[in-house]
């Protein structure tokens, strides 16, 4: 596909299916939003018919959740004009936008915790106060009917799988009339089964004539759901077209502006002596209990142990446990056979291991700090970035410049705050201070989650580096994808084990689900 | 039209000092409405309270007198601050290093001045930093907030204070063959515990210096050691502390010793410079204003020195005002009230931006 046809494809290409008559559920023209120092939304078009999901695909720092959050209410623009069912509207609030019945199910969930399905369901419904619960109870299930919504209205939101809690939260939009849906990134948090009956949902909910937008940067799931696609590069749109007339080949192209490589050059590595083994190891969670459960492993010199599974099945914990960050019940930790369970991070660090932790901003940088303060965050009482009680900041500059350069961290300058750079940079900035002391053992949690295409890929293409170089990489993602294309070896974790382990190749991806799902226990057990 | 708020990623330099100039001016303007109020004419108030402050020679050596406990404790408070710890105890760590170095003075009341002045900073930095560092531990070990605790030992500590000078230390006079004790205060310390003056002023110039060597250190602690980057990693973001191996509990029971200890200092000077012995009107409420400053001289000795400079005058002309104009007392409290109030009010424009837009 050329350029210039990418171009004149913009606001065309009609939805195969169903509700071509009347004017357009949403019209967005020429939005404008700026944050400081960014443009987020430079004159962006957008159209949303009835009958159709329309995937709005694109890096992150894209603009996409910046677009919907405007036509959602949270933010209002600079610039631009918004249509709803042909009328101009001003959506200054979520309740604006609720009202003109368009619903939005965000990231992160928005759900009481100790309350049930029903009750949260019925919070911020007026009428329902009246009538309460005997109504709700029957509408969510007409929903769970009519859509496949499958959840008991009567479960606590604790109790539900992540899955389950995203089923809520669209009955919630639904019972507010929302007829136009969006949804931000919901895969991130399904298991393969949850993720195809999520888009069943959605294509019913299309039949219907309800308009879906459905935020995404995976490429795979805009082939198997979408009717058009919207690709945003850098605040603009590159293009709207059909999904029956692309490819992902094309798609990734719109979205990085060049040829992007699906698969890794994963290059032969002889496997050294083991560098990380764990036996038979115990940890306690947040709510106090067991979150690993006899986790036995071992991580070998320049191999990388994979692990798969849903969110919250003890990875976490595992990891928090391995660099030194939370207390081990029973069991042993071993880094080139020295026993280090219950040390300090600093010790386990010293020891040659590198931590790259799940939610970077909040574990993995000081945002106020400048790329170069936060460059020497494990090593600034060390030679030389410090003499005795003095920072050396010669010594810390010449350092950021050096890995700045190596790794290719984009910033404006070394004494920016770190909190001021892109998601891909963060997580470059990490790579850069953990891998450059070159460890023997990397602990990588969600490494690329949450990030384009583009940093993913060099993200990944590190990680298999460190892996050419001889470190044990242990990576923790719920990208199933990745698990496989990276790993050497394979083991799932459910419920605090792992409940199987494999090469992969070995396994179909319908296995691995399940076995995710805790259905099946299984997989070869792969010799360490 | 409506009013817009939006997160501000930076703030310029200038911007905030702007912003700190203008909080200042909003309180200056806010309490003119209440001397008017008065009757007064605002315009002779501040003009009185600057000449006074300001304008003499005598006025100038006054306000720097006040000058030097502010900016002994706000050095420690602005360093503590950065760890996101809120010391607001420091008047309670002000008068546990006067009374420490009350009692160094008054069991070695024979030791030459060159060996008991230092002597008597030392042991109040010491009990300072003592009154100081069980909110650290309370805080990392316990999880109990330090603004309450800093606050709530300034109170053990004052009530301690109260009956010691109705009981042990209550000064005992001998007129004739009769011996009584009557005012609550105490004795006199020896002389060989007063500090030196500048000539012909109530400026105590050792704590001057250490006022000011403490104001530069501070800011050479924070910016330049690796304490200051673990203090400064601390407040911004605990746990990529936790996780790059910094202990939460020692930066800020360090910090708290520092903290405290200068307010210690800044006790023993008030002591031993001025006013030599303890009455029940000791406290002043120093502790309490060095907040205020620590806030406007952000971390950055001369803006400390200014913000000192300026709070000492304030200070200086309420005592004017309230001898000139016949003022209540109370009016200085709700000065230096209305200036926090509005400090703090005004940080919100360092952190969002309001546009007014259509």
């Amino acid at each position: 596909m050329s350029v210039g046809r990418e171009e004149s494809a913009s606001v065309g290409g009609h939805p195969g299916e169903a509700g071509l008559a009347g004017p357009p559920l949403v019209r967005m023209e020429g939005i404008v939003k700026r944050f400081p120092g960014v443009l987020a939304n430079d004159h962006v078009d957008f159209e949303l018919v009835p009958g159709e999901v329309h995937a709005l695909l694109g890096e992150n720092g894209a603009g996409k959740t910046t677009l919907m959050n405007i036509l959602f209410g949270i933010y209002t623009p600079d610039e631009g004009r918004i249509y709803v069912r042909g009328e101009e509207v001003w959506i200054g609030s979520p309740r604006d936008a609720i009202r003109l019945g368009i619903g939005m199910v965000h990231q992160h969930f928005l759900l009481v915790d100790r309350h049930t399905v029903a009750e949260n369901v019925a919070l911020g419904f007026a009428e329902s106060q009246l009538s309460p619960l005997r109504e709700v109870r029957r509408r969510i299930s007409e929903f769970s009917e009519r859509y496949g919504l499958k959840v008991d209205p009567d479960a606590y939101v604790w109790q539900l799988s992540a899955g389950e809690q995203q089923r809520v939260e669209i009955i919630k939009a639904l019972y507010a009339g929302a007829d136009i849906l969006i949804l931000d990134e919901p895969t991130s948090v399904l298991t393969p089964q949850e993720t195809r009956e999520l888009f069943e949902v959605l294509r019913r909910m299309r039949d219907e004539g309800k308009g879906v937008i459905f935020i995404t940067h995976k490429l795979e799931e805009v082939m198997a759901v979408a009717d058009r696609v919207t690709v945003l590069r850098r605040g603009k749109v590159i293009g709207t077209v059909p999904a029956s007339e692309t490819d992902e080949r094309s798609l990734a192209r719109m979205m990085v502006g060049r040829e992007v490589l699906f698969r890794l050059e994963k290059g032969e590595v002889q496997v050294g002596p083991p560098a990380l083994e764990v036996r038979d190891l115990w940890v306690v969670g947040d709510r106090g209990l067991d979150a690993v459960r006899g986790v036995t492993m071992t991580v070998r010199r320049g191999e990388i142990y994979g692990i798969a599974g849903v969110a919250g099945n003890g990875q976490r914990e595992l990891i928090e446990a391995i660099a030194g960050l939370r207390k081990v019940k029973s069991g042993s930790i071993h880094i080139s056979g020295v026993d280090v369970t219950n040390k300090s991070p600093k010790v386990i660090h010293g020891m040659g291991v590198a931590h790259v932790p799940e939610e970077r901003l909040r574990h993995g940088i000081v945002p106020n700090l400048s790329v170069a303060e936060n460059l020497v965050l494990k090593d600034y009482d060390r030679e030389p970035f410090s003499r005795g009680v003095l920072l050396n900041y010669e010594a810390i500059e010449r350092n950021a410049e050096d890995l700045v350069e190596r790794f290719e961290i984009v910033t404006p300058s070394i004494r920016t705050p770190a909190k001021l750079l892109s998601g891909g940079n963060i997580q470059r900035l990490i790579c850069a201070r953990e891998f450059s002391r070159e460890p023997k053992v990397i602990l990588a949690a969600h490494p690329t989650y949450g990030l384009d295409v583009g940093a993913t890929e060099s993200i990944r293409r590190l990680l298999l580096e460190e892996r050419s170089r001889g470190a044990a990489v242990l990576l923790v993602s719920e990208d199933l994808e990745e698990v496989l294309n990276l790993s050497d070896r394979v083991g799932v974790m459910y419920g605090g084990e792992i409940v199987g382990e494999f090469r992969p190749g070995e396994v179909d991806m319908e296995e691995v689900g399940l076995m995710m799902a805790g259905v099946r226990r299984g997989g070869s057990q792969a010799a360490g | 039209m409506r009013l817009v708020v939006e997160k501000r990623t930076v703030a310029s330099r200038r911007f905030s000092v702007a912003v700190r100039v203008a909080s200042v001016a909003a309180a200056l303007l806010t309490m003119a409405a209440v001397f008017a109020g008065y009757g007064l004419d605002p315009v002779r108030v501040y003009g009185g309270i600057f000449s006074k402050a300001f304008g003499t020679p005598v006025g100038l050596a006054e306000t720097v007198v006040r000058m030097i406990p502010l900016l002994l404790i706000s050095s420690g408070l602005a360093l503590v601050f950065k760890a996101q710890f809120w010391n607001i105890g420091a008047e309670g760590q002000f008068l546990a290093g006067a009374m420490a170095a009350f009692v160094v003075a008054t069991s070695l009341p024979d030791l030459p001045p060159h060996l008991l002045i230092p002597l008597m900073f030392a042991v109040g930095f010491l009990a300072g930093a003592a009154w100081g560092v069980p909110t650290a531990f309370m805080r990392a070990k316990l999880n109990v907030n330090e603004v309450i605790t800093t606050l709530m030992f300034t109170y053990i500590l004052d009530w301690i204070f109260q009956w010691t000078l109705s009981g042990p230390w209550k000064a005992r006079e001998t007129v004739g063959q009769l011996t009584y004790s009557g005012f609550r205060h105490s004795v006199v310390i020896t002389e060989n515990a007063w500090l030196p003056l500048i000539e012909g002023t109530r400026v105590h110039w050792p704590t001057l210096a250490l006022a000011v060597a403490a104001a530069i250190a501070a800011y050479l602690v924070v910016s330049r050691t690796t304490f200051g980057y673990e203090l400064r990693v601390v407040g911004d973001n605990p746990e990529a502390a936790r996780a790059a191996g910094i202990s939460y509990s020692k930066v800020v029971s360090v910090g708290m010793i520092i903290s405290g200890g200068l307010a210690g200092m800044a006790g023993v000077g008030e002591l031993a410079g001025i006013q030599h012995r303890f009455t029940a009107e000791f406290l002043t409420g120093y502790g309490y204003d060095a907040i205020i400053t620590a806030w406007l001289g952000g971390m950055n000795p001369v803006g400390l020195l200014v913000a000192n400079f300026l709070l000492g005058g304030l200070v200086v002309g309420g005592d004017y005002l309230q001898i000139k104009f016949r003022l209540p007392g109370g009016m200085i409290d709700m000065f230096n009230g209305t200036i926090l109030f509005f400090v703090l009010a005004f940080e919100f424009l360092l952190r969002y931006r309001i546009r007014i837009r259509r």
